[in-house]
């Protein structure tokens, strides 16, 4: 293309050519792609070596995750040679590599399935927690923080700012043991462990895999209150988890709103805090809530893995931790590789998401 | 989003190094004064006060030695003896508590001692050299920033097994980034400033610069990211704890005494409840007190 | 405002619809099991040996044979109606049971038995540690296990072995028999369907498995054509509480009938509850392991020292109260050659093993690694912990799943338990008293005394004789003999108490009888 255009594609203005000047752009915006996505796929690589490195540091002898413990040497040393053990670690890293680019994460020691079909199966129950507990955070700690700003200084606001970190504060694996056997084992108000109650297990084939959803779309409202009197507890857990950081943020930026001149012009003219509030700051907070709440789910991954241990939640969190207490290697780097590419690509995308609406708004 | 705190941001343009250390002091004075005002926060710094003296006098409160056992004695609930009643192997809950409070200032220094050094390093080294090095460097905490925190020390403190030091590596080695980052930072705005100019034109080397100039700059600030972050070390650490990731038995420590407690709860909750009400209130103190301290350092949130 | 009262009114209203579900309990033809579930990698019969797993192929697979679960000496018929041992004790013919099928509908016939059988010994996974005792071998397996007609299967014996053994080995849950003609059509490059059985079944026994999901829940379908008759129980749910606390508060709900692996805490609750406490004694025992290869627990004083440091009584009466009961001989009680008594024992006494420890050169005592074999055993191994010390042995607990590390005597101080599915003296004593090769490059794995690296010729050579000695009283003399050997020579394995394996059932729940040899079958349970 450039030889064909020869040295005029240099010495153009653009505003001479447009049609140079999309293809110029195109080719800066290809080259802006192409090296975010070498730097993604840097990171990627980065995140291989260290699940790698961590999977070979773990005390499990990879041979008998693949042999079973009761194995004769002649199967031992041919295993051994047949993953390359033998050979450098850099090789060994490189066909690492290559298996996870085909989609092949190993089998699993302790389930005997490969670890990409566990994967597939643990996921969708991780992800629907987290979405519960992000909308149940955002529900208690959006409106919080706005009224903590509004009412910046008074006892409300240190009141609204005690509940928000106590969230944070109190280790969630022993709440969720005190709520369960207040909830569960005295007053009977939610079941527990799992995520189905046993008599409807097996009646229900998956579709997405995000039960509520699921139920709903099969409409057996009472599965679907099942379902629901599981995900509540845990879910609320998780949710108020993310209450200090939702609320914290949104009345730092609710602050810088109020104090904008528009906002005491507003005022002047006689507008009331709700209005102001609503028609006018919210609307400006919108976007940077948007990645707060994508920064959100993401965090939550780590209090997954302790909820889940508590309520018996057959997700991400819970077979990662069962990987680790087994040495079961390929669920651990497993687990650790999808938690790893999960959180970029969260963050990856509320980066995106804040750049097009910032845009728009502005 | 306090990158970078007034204390420094003011230092580099008054010249050299000495008289910002000065300003540096002053500024902690006044943010003192200011940080006396909030109630809440000197609710958690006396929280942390209380800790730390638990933990040095652990033997002066509790009499009873915390990991003897008596098998007939086990399950007994709080009483004028036992405090806080005793655990499934009949010791005394109370004394395992209070050095419980010893585990947690052990790993709390140890976790500080480690990851203020290295995120300095990496952070004024990466913002100094720039370049190729800056990028590998922060390449590499990105990396490290992309996983949730105790998903990343949960597979550290497998892989080095058990254990108080290991579990405070583990921690570490999730917990520098954000500091690297933040030295960064910093020694991008002082790289270019007058004081630092003058030293390299009288010849200093490089690492001398960083080492003797810089560095010294970024403590307070990193400090401060420190203290914001220990309520999450120390969430961490019971985590682990729970997970059965975190110190060895029999050493007390409350995220297991929880965990081996919950086996019980049911009929004898006080086996979990004492431990899990120290773990919160003392993570409550730190975030109280960082709270604290972010509106002190964060303009934008002063009254 | 407006949202923020939607958003009060969506939690209020989740938690309100929440909390008018009140579960209901199973219904009257589902029978739901609390267990665990986790470290399942495989149903394939040849490949197991643990106890949920072993109870789950029993369902699924029928045997020749099977011994009830009152009557552990007697050999009932199951698959095959009738056998007969030959005169020179060299074979055993079965007979199968006319128009009994597989779940598929193809006839169960001596083929599918011979073929089922060979498997496990060319498979050479844990579900033939049993069976190769006897000498078979991948290579000579097909020569001495063959079906002579559809209905006739013939069994020889390599070497000279008391047939009872051989039988008792054939009722063991690996000895399942596997619809040949179904498990070969999804054979992949001569893998005898290993793979396609890891997560299927071909069934021949009175339940098919419906689903299966590792470390979550497992559903099995009652045969509606099954030999015996359609079982009351339509469908049998396994789910997995690995909490204990949850499988009490579930039972006590209704929400599960049967809890498996309910811990000594929540059990000393359920004592005082209207519930069924069902103690199945094992075979097999809580032990404290010494690596041999370690030069200071080679020493046969320290060995002694250790025998002295646990205080066995307050554990027995806390938690190992339902765990098992105090026993220490290797062979378990009742059997032939048990002692009728092996009480007091290795009486706890810290100031006799400070001493003896001085005896062997340690007057400051000793340092070494404790390891739990399981997580199971971490109460245990931290009572050792603490009664050691009062004797100067310091001990450094590493918690963990150490099973492996003490597979492959990388170990220095374990505790762990055993278990066997030969409901027969030499099922321990093999495991206990035996060692054919002491090298580390044997890599017997299977047998605890290699494991210790503990050398025992004299022992090895009387259990290849009970192997064999069909004479009842010279076996019996055998084993205490063995017993009695073991006793004096300073074990590296010290046998502390006999598993019991509690099984807590809803008293409306019938007919469900926790097998000794793990081999619990569902077709007979009922509810009222």
């Amino acid at each position: 293309m450039s030889a064909a255009h020869g040295p005029t594609l240099h010495t153009a203005s653009p505003a001479d050519d447009p049609e140079d000047d999309r293809v110029r752009r195109f080719l800066a915006g290809l080259g802006r792609v192409a090296g975010r996505l070498l730097s993604i796929a840097l990171t990627l690589l980065g995140l291989l070596l260290l699940t790698f490195t961590m999977g070979r540091l773990l005390p499990a002898d990879p041979v008998l995750a693949v042999t079973g413990a009761e194995v004769n040497k002649a199967t031992y040393d041919r295993v051994y040679a047949e993953l390359g053990l033998d050979r450098p670690l850099w090789e060994q890293f490189a066909s690492y590599v290559g298996n996870v680019l085909r989609g092949d994460l190993g089998v699993s020691a302790t389930t005997g399935h490969s670890v990409l079909s566990d994967l597939g199966h643990v996921f969708p129950a991780t992800f629907e927690l987290a979405v519960f507990a992000v909308i149940t955070g955002v529900a208690i700690g959006l409106p919080l923080g706005i009224v903590a700003a509004v009412n910046r200084g008074r006892l409300i606001d240190h009141v609204a700012r005690i509940i928000g970190l106590a969230g944070h504060s109190v280790p969630i694996f022993w709440l969720g043991l005190m709520a369960l056997f207040v909830f569960y084992a005295k007053l009977h108000w939610v079941d527990a462990s799992g995520r189905l109650s046993v008599f409807y297990e097996g009646m229900l084939e998956p579709v997405t895999g995000l039960l509520l959803l699921d139920t709903a779309m099969a409409r057996d409202w009472d599965m679907f209150r099942d379902a629901v009197s599981h995900i509540v507890l845990p879910g609320l857990l998780l949710g108020y988890y993310s209450v200090a950081y939702i609320s914290r943020m949104t009345r730092s930026f609710m602050l810088e709103q109020l104090n904008q001149e528009y906002v005491i012009a507003a005022r002047a003219k006689g507008l009331s805090t709700a209005q102001v509030v609503w028609r006018h700051a919210f609307k400006n907070i919108r976007v940077q809530l948007l990645t707060i709440v994508a920064l959100t789910l993401g965090g939550l991954l780590d209090g997954a893995v302790l909820v889940e241990t508590v309520f018996g939640w057959p997700g991400l969190g819970q077979y990662l931790t069962r990987g680790l207490t087994m040495n079961d290697m390929n669920v651990v780097m497993g687990a650790v590789l999808l938690t790893g590419a999960m959180f970029m690509a969260i963050n990856l995308i509320s980066d995106r998401l804040y750049r097009i609406l910032d845009a728009r708004t502005h | 989003m306090s990158a970078s705190s007034p204390a420094i941001d003011d230092g580099p343009t008054r010249g050299p190094a000495r008289s910002a250390l000065d300003a540096a002091l002053k500024q902690v004075a006044a943010g003192w004064a200011s940080y006396r005002r909030h109630p809440l926060g000197m609710v958690g710094l006396a929280l942390i006060a209380a800790l730390l003296a638990t933990a040095l006098l652990a033997p002066l409160i509790a009499h009873v030695d915390p990991n003897a056992q008596d098998l007939r004695q086990r399950l007994l609930p709080p009483s004028a003896l036992h405090w806080f009643g005793t655990d499934h192997l009949g010791r005394d809950v109370f004394a395992r508590v209070v050095y419980g409070a010893r585990t947690t200032v052990q790993i709390v220094a140890l976790v500080t001692v480690l990851v203020a050094p290295l995120g300095l390093v990496i952070g004024t080294a990466s913002g100094y050299a720039g370049g190729l090095v800056d990028e590998v460097l922060m390449r590499v905490t990105d990396i490290f920033l992309s996983f949730p925190g105790l998903v990343l020390a949960l597979g550290f403190a497998a892989a080095l097994g058990p254990g108080l030091t290991n579990a405070g590596i583990a921690i570490s080695l999730t917990a520098w980034p954000p500091i690297a980052r933040l030295a960064r930072a910093e020694t991008l705005s002082l790289r270019n400033a007058d004081f630092i100019a003058a030293v390299r034109l009288q010849g200093a080397t490089p690492m001398r610069i960083v080492l003797r100039h810089i560095l010294p700059l970024c403590i307070p600030s990193v400090i401060v990211r420190v203290t914001l972050n220990m309520a999450g070390v120390i969430l961490t650490a019971a985590g682990l704890g729970f997970l059965g990731l975190g110190a060895q038995p029999p050493l007390a420590e409350w995220g297991s005494m929880v965990s081996t407690g919950r086996q019980f709860m049911l009929d004898s909750p006080w086996v979990v409840a004492a431990p899990g009400l120290s773990i919160a209130a003392i993570s409550l103190a730190f975030n109280l007190a960082g709270d604290a301290l972010r509106d002190v350092l964060d303009p934008r949130n002063e009254a | 405002m407006v949202r923020r009262t939607l958003a009060a009114g969506l939690v209020f209203g989740i938690v309100t619809a929440a909390a008018s579900t009140l579960q209901a309990a199973s219904p009257p033809n589902m029978l739901v099991i609390g267990t665990d579930l986790a470290a399942i990698p495989s149903l394939d019969p040849a490949a197991i040996n643990a106890r949920t797993v072993s109870e789950v192929v029993s369902n699924l697979y029928d045997n020749l044979v099977q011994l009830a679960p009152d009557d552990m000496q007697t050999i009932r018929p199951m698959l095959a109606e009738s056998w007969t041992v030959a005169p020179d004790k060299r074979s055993i013919t079965f007979k199968l049971r006319a128009g009994a099928t597989f779940a598929s509908g193809n006839p169960i016939t001596a083929e599918d038995a011979a073929w089922s059988i060979r498997r496990v010994i060319k498979m050479g996974q844990v579900g033939a540690t049993d069976i190769a005792l006897w000498g078979y071998t991948p290579e000579n397996v097909d020569k001495f296990i063959r079906a002579s007609d559809d209905r006739t299967l013939v069994v020889e014996l390599p070497e000279p072995v008391t047939t009872d053994l051989v039988i008792y080995s054939l009722a063991g849950s690996s000895l399942g028999i596997i619809d040949s003609k179904v498990a070969m059509q999804h054979e992949k490059n001569g893998d005898l369907a290993r793979d396609w059985l890891k997560a299927n079944a071909a069934p021949s026994g009175a339940y098919s498995l419906t689903q299966w999901r590792p470390n979550d829940i497992l559903i099995c379908e009652a045969r509606a054509n099954y030999w015996g008759g359609a079982p009351a129980m339509k469908r049998v749910i396994m789910r997995h509480v690995p909490e204990s606390g949850n499988q009490r508060l579930q039972l006590m709900a209704g929400d599960i009938d049967v809890a498996q692996y309910v811990g000594s805490g929540d059990l000393e609750a359920l004592a005082k509850e209207k519930v069924v406490i069902d103690q199945v004694p094992g075979f097999g025992f809580y032990y404290i392991a010494l690596n041999m290869k370690d030069p200071d627990l080679a020493k046969p004083l320290v060995r002694r020292a250790f025998q002295h440091v646990l205080d066995w009584k307050a554990l027995a009466q806390t938690n190992m109260r339902f765990a098992g009961f105090p026993w220490q001989s290797i062979i378990p009680k009742g059997m032939a050659g048990a002692p009728a008594n092996p009480l007091p024992g290795y009486e706890f006494d810290p100031a006799l093993a400070k001493k003896l420890l001085a005896e062997a050169g340690y007057p400051n005592g000793l340092k070494k690694k404790l390891f739990p074999a399981g997580p199971v055993h971490l109460q245990n191994t931290e009572a050792l912990q603490a009664s050691a010390k009062l004797a100067g042995i310091e001990l450094e607990l590493v918690p963990g799943e150490h099973t492996p590390d003490f597979r492959a005597r990388n170990f220095e101080v374990l505790m762990g338990n055993s278990g066997a599915r030969l409901p027969d003296p030499f099922g321990t004593a093999v495991q206990y008293a035996y060692n054919p090769d002491n090298r580390d490059s044997a890599k017997l794995g299977g047998y605890y005394l290699w494991r210790t690296a503990l050398d025992a010729p004299e022992l090895t050579k009387l259990v290849d004789q009970s192997k064999s000695e069909t004479d009842p009283a010279k076996r019996k003399a055998l084993f205490e003999q063995m017993d009695k050997i073991y006793r004096e020579m300073d074990p590296s394995l010290i046998v502390l108490f006999q598993r019991t394996d509690p099984y807590v059932l809803r008293t409306n729940v019938k007919g469900y009888f926790g097998h000794q040899t793990w081999s619990t079958r569902w077709s007979g349970v009922t509810k009222e």
